[in-house]
């Protein structure tokens, strides 16, 4: 008799969010309260890349909500996951502008953290959690998006340090930030394309560094191309091992790919759609929002518990930004595309900045074969 | 998920896997398995959570007996005060004396009679079965009773059997997955198996991503099965039910869509149970509405 074997799906563990963080919820939207009701920012979709507002970084450090899951020696607060979570969350359905601090935030701190030396963690960490030390990420160069391990630009080792030469585009932030977290290839490529990487920290006000901006097709400048050109770094500014730069900076992808930025894009415009309307297709959205949460969720969780949900962080950036997509084609249903409608300006950010969402950090086709290559 | 879950479903799976093979799925009821499940005392006691997460593994198997109905019937009886006898119970929503679509009705030893005014527990001999099916042969029957006395309660069985249908859907998605990645595994075409084509991989990371979100909407419904959760749930998991069937039969083939194939054991199940109890579009429009200005604050 045909028998049906027991399945092992993906596994999703939600925690409950800890008693702590009703109050600091209720602490964060008092104080997006107080901002708005000073005109302290205009609540924007996609804020959390164009959003650039350092002294509104720094009143974030201030109320310690930047770096706060770091050890109090780095200025962090020792808060847990699942509490930055929430402060994050409350500022990216806010629109608010938090795009200054988000890099160092979300992922160079973290990095640091586990792989960088104490005297890099010292220098940089505390000015992050005060919201004044503001980094980019170098990963793509013109001839590797997808395909990152074909980075080309080299490393060669001189005097007390490395040089180096390449090009880094689509830099989010690079004419504003301090500096850059670049993989680079410090050895010459070998059988194994994955060995040979390494990440260093570049000076973005240093010798060697043009930045040239990438304007946006709204005109925005928020991308730009950085050419580094004998480009010194000392040897204090490795960040690792040299030649684990693939290991480590596919470490921080989970990181990068399952948190509310990668499906909370568009909700100020989803926010003001409900209350316009209350209609079934703003509930499909709702119930589409709630899911990714729960799921977004149980990655912070995991990660929290100190697992790599790589493939879970995937699936979440992939169902995300679809969603985040979504939301601007419903909108039309009630503003019809009409430029004084009072949603129009949320549609256009939305739909504009849009081709991004699928894009950064992953696209969903790449996300798509992560996870296909993990079902069994 | 607590221990507690985790290990219940584990002894549901092994015990379906058991008693449930496609071949007593095929006879659309087994008394054998009925009893078998009850001996286990599975949902003895049980929490709704735990409740569902039996529900959901029975779903993994197309489990043919009306195990989440005689779970609502005895949760109707036990608000009202009234004595609950043997099972398998069902439940029927009632306009006056009838009822359509009455799950398993014709083996039922009782329904639960829900009302506008009440419930009522009906015992077989005080109404008249007319048998009926769903799209997967389930037995959806039409009742007309007796008139019978009601205890007054407010009970709406349509927002509990829209938990039960999401629950159902989250377990049988989980089984389509794993047909569909085996399909892909085994079925070679072109000198490869499928899966190596691209194009259906990211159909398979389709399926496994909307599995995965009809997984986390109806285990957060059972967790805490407010109204608007089960409304979000149900409106997830319909959709899921929707898009994941097609993805599936598309990586079956054709041999996916006849009747010797398991598939369509769950793929029709799915499309039944998206419309019973309220279709996504009905419930989106519950949910939209409970929401409106207050959307941020009740999803966190």
């Amino acid at each position: 008799m045909p028998v049906l074997e027991p399945v092992s799906p993906l596994r999703f563990i939600v925690e409950e969010l800890p008693e702590a963080a009703v109050a600091l919820r209720a602490e964060v939207r008092a104080f997006l309260a107080e901002e708005l009701a000073a005109s302290a920012f205009i609540p924007r979709c996609d804020a959390w890349l164009s959003g650039w507002d350092p002294t509104f970084s720094r009143r974030l450090g201030e109320r310690g909500w930047l770096g706060m899951t770091w050890p109090k020696r780095y200025g962090g607060r020792e808060r847990s996951a699942l509490e930055r979570y929430v402060v994050v969350e409350e500022l990216l359905a806010a629109g608010a502008p938090v795009a200054a601090h988000w890099i160092a935030d979300r992922q160079t701190g973290p990095l640091l953290l586990r792989y960088g030396t104490e005297e890099q963690r010292m220098r940089f960490l505390p000015g992050m959690a005060r919201g004044e030390i503001q980094f980019a990420i170098g990963m793509s160069e013109p001839d590797s998006g997808s395909d990152l391990a074909s980075v080309r630009t080299t490393a060669k080792k001189v005097e007390g340090g490395w040089s180096l030469d390449g090009t880094k585009v689509w830099t989010s932030g690079a004419h504003l930030a301090d500096a850059m977290i670049t993989l680079v290839r410090s050895e010459p490529l070998g059988d194994d394309r994955h060995l040979g990487l390494s990440q260093v920290i570049v000076d973005l006000h240093g010798q060697g560094v043009e930045i040239r901006p990438i304007r946006l097709l709204t005109g925005e400048h928020h991308f730009n191309e950085v050419v580094l050109r004998d480009c010194f770094v000392p040897d204090g500014m490795v960040v690792g091992a040299l030649g684990d730069g693939w290991k480590q900076v596919t470490s921080e992808l989970a990181y990068e790919r399952s948190g509310p930025e990668r499906f909370l894009s568009t909700f100020p415009l989803l926010a003001a759609l409900s209350a316009a309307t209350g209609s079934a297709a703003v509930g499909r959205l709702a119930a589409e929002l709630w899911t990714l949460r729960r799921l977004s969720l149980a990655v912070a969780a995991a990660l929290q518990r100190g697992e790599e949900p790589a493939v879970e962080a995937a699936l979440v950036k992939d169902l995300g930004t679809r969603f985040e997509r979504e939301v601007t084609e419903r909108s039309r249903a009630i503003h019809g595309g009409e430029p004084s409608h009072p949603l129009f300006e949320h549609y256009r950010r939305s739909l504009l900045e849009g081709p991004g969402f699928t894009l950064r950090g992953g696209t969903n086709e790449v996300l798509r074969s992560v996870v296909a290559r993990s079902l069994r | 998920m607590s221990e507690v879950r985790a290990l219940l479903a584990e002894s549901a799976a092994e015990l379906f896997r058991r008693h449930c093979p496609t071949e007593v799925v095929a006879k659309g009821w087994s008394a054998e398995l009925w009893q078998v499940v009850e001996r286990a005392e599975l949902t003895e006691g049980a929490t709704t959570a735990e409740l569902a997460e039996v529900l959901r593994v029975a779903s993994q198997y197309a489990a043919p007996i009306p195990l989440g109905e005689d779970a609502l019937a005895r949760g109707f009886l036990a608000r009202s005060g009234i004595e609950a006898p043997a099972g398998p119970l069902t439940v029927g929503d009632f306009y006056d004396r009838r009822a359509e679509g009455v799950p398993f009705a014709r083996i039922a030893t009782g329904i639960v009679a829900v009302g506008l005014e009440g419930v009522a527990l009906l015992r077989p001999g005080s109404y008249r079965v007319s048998e009926g099916v769903n799209l997967a042969g389930e037995p959806r029957d039409a009742v007309e009773a007796d008139p019978f006395e009601v205890v007054p309660l407010g009970a709406v069985l349509r927002r509990w059997g829209a938990l039960l249908r999401a629950v159902q859907i989250a377990g049988a998605l989980e089984r389509v997955l794993q047909l569909t990645v085996r399909q892909a595994d085994d079925r070679r075409q072109f000198g490869q198996p499928l899966r190596r084509f691209q194009a259906i991989a990211h159909q398979l990371a389709e399926l496994a991503a909307e599995t995965a979100a009809a997984r986390a909407a109806a285990d957060a419904a059972a967790e805490d099965p407010q109204l608007w959760k089960i409304a979000a749930a149900k409106v997830r998991c319909g959709e899921a039910a929707g898009r994941a069937a097609t993805i599936a039969h598309q990586v079956h083939g054709a041999i996916g869509f006849t009747d010797e194939h398991v598939l369509h054991r769950f793929t029709l199940r799915l499309w039944s149970w998206r419309d019973e109890f309220g279709t996504e579009e009905e419930w989106a429009s519950v949910l939209g509405g409970l929401l409106k200005e207050k959307l941020w604050e009740t999803l966190t």
